[in-house]
């Protein structure tokens, strides 16, 4: 947590107590009192800029091979669906449904490329204008959660001054906040989870392809694509099992071995997506994309798709890849979703599935929402931070072969443990 | 002298003579069934039907079929938990039975039509977005084809379709080539009420025929665009102009209780519908999707079809509860001229139930009161 530069008292630590906070960011130094008084409650306290062990970094050129124990990523965004419009209303992509801003993504990708190596949001003060409900802190504290890393807590004015003054309103908002915490510290068998994906995106995420990895990585998640990230220099011993299909979106051909992989994988019936220099072994066509942005060949069982044009948009780039594989293999449809990401872990224990449900617009919507799922499960439960318990879902069938969840509304964040 | 407007917008239909196609306005005969669900029962009562209208071989027989869908809104909405099939859209089970009929009748292809909201994407794609399977139409006929018309599609031009009588608010309005390559020409709606027109049959169904790139909020000024974006909203509003077109009449209203309806009769007008289907076994009241405040799930478990639009979305209207005859301020017109009143007089067919012959159940028997029935879910 950032603790505010005006609490240097140390009976202002008590706020703390029985939270599961246990380390506070500052940017100056504090008291003696206050920190002696921080260490005797177990509180660790780092001076920005000075401790070795946490790096403060941007996603974007970021040191990923620093040796520092935490990544904390400071250029993300508080989560939320931003208000663009001169009107306050909240801008939309072409088909109408609204932008998304979501640190998902960056955690994801910090932790794909330093695993098992703490990753925290210190993104501090919101670009929002306006006051910040208790809402948008829980998503704020939800959203680094759910994919794995902490969010600095960073309190604004209005809430400081409540907390300060004992409001009821502040302790309400903090008490938010605590129950959040507490809500994923009782789900840390999260981190035996890994990511359900039928889709790999393979890159360097960094130097001239930073741009574009890095926005096809965001974009897969508001297009609801279950990926895997895999860093270039490591993917041609990675595992590739349950992958229809994989983006390099890379300008510089893959080495040798990665290469052979990839064509392996085709070769087995994947589908394979690249930029417009990638060398193409010599195969049959199989015509171009629906909007001829994509060239595709034949390859033994599978296709590779190389772009016309270099690659530039991300939008575009991932929209097409998804149209190329088809949406008849996706693994979950939502239906009334609105501003809602849905992120699919499995456990190393088998027959266990997370879904994860981030709602961006951070507050219940009037439409119910419903979960399609293609696999088939014993039993579905559902909890929320509203229904920290939850209840047992009914699977229902539907047509095609597959079965829907009947969600009860949400807030923020719900989880749905799948067993069978 | 054309304007420079309607120069560069004809550019990519130079050669072509505008199409116009012949109006039935034979006998108007309405088939009314009742159906409780879309199980075994949907079939038979389809094929009860179109026996009842005369059979559809001589209609279809070794011809192209294109049947518009009536898949309103985007692939993911929906009124509650309710799949689309069973409150804005047709059924897929109806789709499916009307593919099976017309190819058993012998049509020599089958093209499934629609503009899905704001994309260009195939489809198909769509379809399998919503949780429906393409596979399921295409194993119901020979030769089954998908086009999304919401754009230029498969075609390489625009098909500029002529208004018979002159039109009420363009003379002529532009189409996906699939409206133009088809010998007849099917629409296939869900029994509903509508925001902007009062209700939603067969006819409006025919709005979603024109696509976005040319009257659609992203449409290009000059000349379309190459993507569909938004709705059609220069057709509500009237605040500009489509590429390539210039309104009748500038100085008319700038509303859309007046605009749609008389754009939809024109689109009726230029791309005749040969054979009207209305699936009204489960649907919605109070609006015409999941968008509209207030709506309510609603089973009047009736299919109503038809070989002429304007007799079928009449005794539809009247199935609903509604009295066809009504005008602007009495419902379902409350905000709007009636569509089907406009559409009789531009000569397209009849709207008084004196004048239609109804066949299997009398409407008295199977009305279902949209405004009365059903509870809101919203």
């Amino acid at each position: 947590m950032y603790w505010p530069e005006e609490w240097s008292d140390p009976e202002q630590l008590s706020l703390l107590h029985g939270t599961p906070i246990n380390c506070l960011v500052t940017e100056r130094e504090f008291p003696s009192a206050f920190i002696d008084r921080a260490l005797r409650l177990g509180i660790e306290i780092v001076l920005k800029g000075t401790r070795a062990e946490v790096l403060w970094s941007g996603t974007s050129g970021a040191a990923w091979k620093s040796p520092a124990e935490v990544l904390a990523i400071s250029d993300g965004v508080w989560p939320g669906v931003p208000a663009t419009r001169e009107d306050g209303g909240a801008s939309a992509g072409p088909t109408g449904v609204p932008w998304v801003d979501s640190n998902g993504w960056r955690i994801r990708l910090a932790l794909a490329m330093r695993p098992s190596k703490p990753v925290w949001i210190a993104v501090g003060s919101p670009k929002k204008v306006g006051v910040l409900r208790k809402e948008d802190y829980v998503l704020a504290v939800a959203d680094a959660a759910a994919y794995g890393g902490r969010w600095v807590i960073w309190l604004d004015r209005e809430l400081r001054d409540g907390l300060t003054q004992r409001s009821g309103n502040a302790l309400d908002v903090w008490r938010g906040i605590v129950e959040t915490l507490r809500f994923f510290e009782q789900q840390s068998r999260q981190q035996d989870f890994r990511p359900a994906a039928t889709w790999g995106v393979v890159s360097d995420f960094s130097g001239g392809n930073e741009f574009l990895s890095h926005e096809i990585l965001n974009l897969m998640m508001r297009r609801h694509l279950p990926f895997v990230i895999l860093e270039k220099s490591g993917a041609a011993t990675a595992d590739f099992e349950g992958l229809l299909a994989v983006v390099y979106p890379d300008r510089e051909a893959p080495g040798r071995a990665l290469e052979r992989k990839l064509e392996r994988f085709i070769r087995q019936g994947g589908l394979l997506v690249v930029n417009k220099n990638y060398p193409v072994p010599r195969s049959p066509s199989a015509g171009t994309d629906p909007y001829g942005r994509f060239r595709i060949q034949r390859l033994g069982k599978g296709r590779i798709a190389v772009s016309v044009q270099d690659l530039a948009d991300p939008y575009l780039t991932v929209a097409d890849a998804h149209l190329i594989l088809s949406r008849r293999h996706d693994l979950f449809r939502l239906y009334n979703g609105g501003s809602v990401y849905v992120y699919l872990t499995r456990g190393d224990r088998a027959g266990l599935t997370l879904i994860q449900l981030l709602n961006y617009a951070a507050r219940s919507s009037a439409n119910l929402i419903s979960l399609a799922l293609r696999d088939k499960y014993r039993t579905a439960r559902f909890r929320s931070l509203e229904d920290p318990h939850g209840k047992y879902l009914e699977l229902q069938s539907v047509e095609n072969g597959w079965f829907e969840l009947h969600l009860p509304p949400f807030a923020v964040y719900a989880l749905i443990e799948l067993e069978g | 002298m054309l304007t420079r407007r309607e120069l560069v917008g004809g550019l990519l239909l130079i050669g072509t003579k505008p199409k116009a196609f012949s109006l039935n306005k034979s006998a108007a005969r309405v088939a009314v069934a009742k159906c409780h669900n879309y199980g075994s029962e949907l079939l038979p009562t389809m094929e009860r039907m179109v026996d009842q209208l005369g059979g559809l071989g001589r209609l279809v027989k070794n011809r192209t079929v294109a049947i518009k869908l009536n898949l309103t809104g985007t692939a993911t909405s929906r009124m509650g938990c309710r799949p689309a099939g069973l409150a804005q859209w047709p059924h897929p089970q109806v789709v499916a039975a009307t593919v099976h009929l017309l190819d058993k009748a012998s049509a020599r292809r089958i093209r499934l039509l629609e503009s899905p909201w704001s994309t260009a994407d195939p489809l198909e794609e769509f379809l399998l977005q919503a949780g429906w399977d393409p596979d399921m139409f295409v194993g119901c006929g020979k030769r089954v084809e998908f086009e999304n018309t919401n754009w230029l599609g498969s075609g390489k031009k625009y098909s500029r379709l002529v208004v018979p009588y002159g039109g009420y608010v363009y003379k002529a309005y532009d189409f996906n080539h699939s409206y133009e390559d088809c010998d007849v020409f099917v629409s296939l709606a869900k029994l509903k009420e509508h925001g902007s027109t009062g209700i939603t049959l067969s006819m409006k169904n025919c709005f979603g025929n024109l696509p976005a790139t040319i009257y659609g909020e992203g449409a290009g000024k000059d000349e379309p665009s190459l993507l569909p974006q938004g709705g059609r909203h220069m057709l509500h509003s009237g605040k500009r102009q489509p590429a390539g077109h210039m309104e009748i009449d500038p100085s008319s209203p700038r509303e859309e209780g007046y605009r749609v309806p008389r754009v939809v009769v024109d689109v009726v007008a230029a791309r005749p519908i040969d054979l009207a289907i209305i699936d009204g076994i489960e649907s919605m009241a109070g609006g015409e999707g999941p968008w509209i405040r207030g709506v309510r799930p609603i089973s009047p478990k009736l299919l109503v079809a038809g070989t002429n639009c304007v007799a079928t979305d009449s005794v539809a209207t009247a199935l609903m509860g509604f009295d066809p005859m009504a005008d602007r301020g009495t419902a379902p017109f409350e905000k709007c001229d009636s569509t089907l009143r406009l559409a009789e007089a531009a000569g397209l067919g009849p709207r008084d139930l004196r004048q239609i012959e109804v066949v299997g159940v009398p409407i008295a028997e199977a009305v279902c009161r949209y405004r009365s029935a059903g509870t809101s879910q919203m």
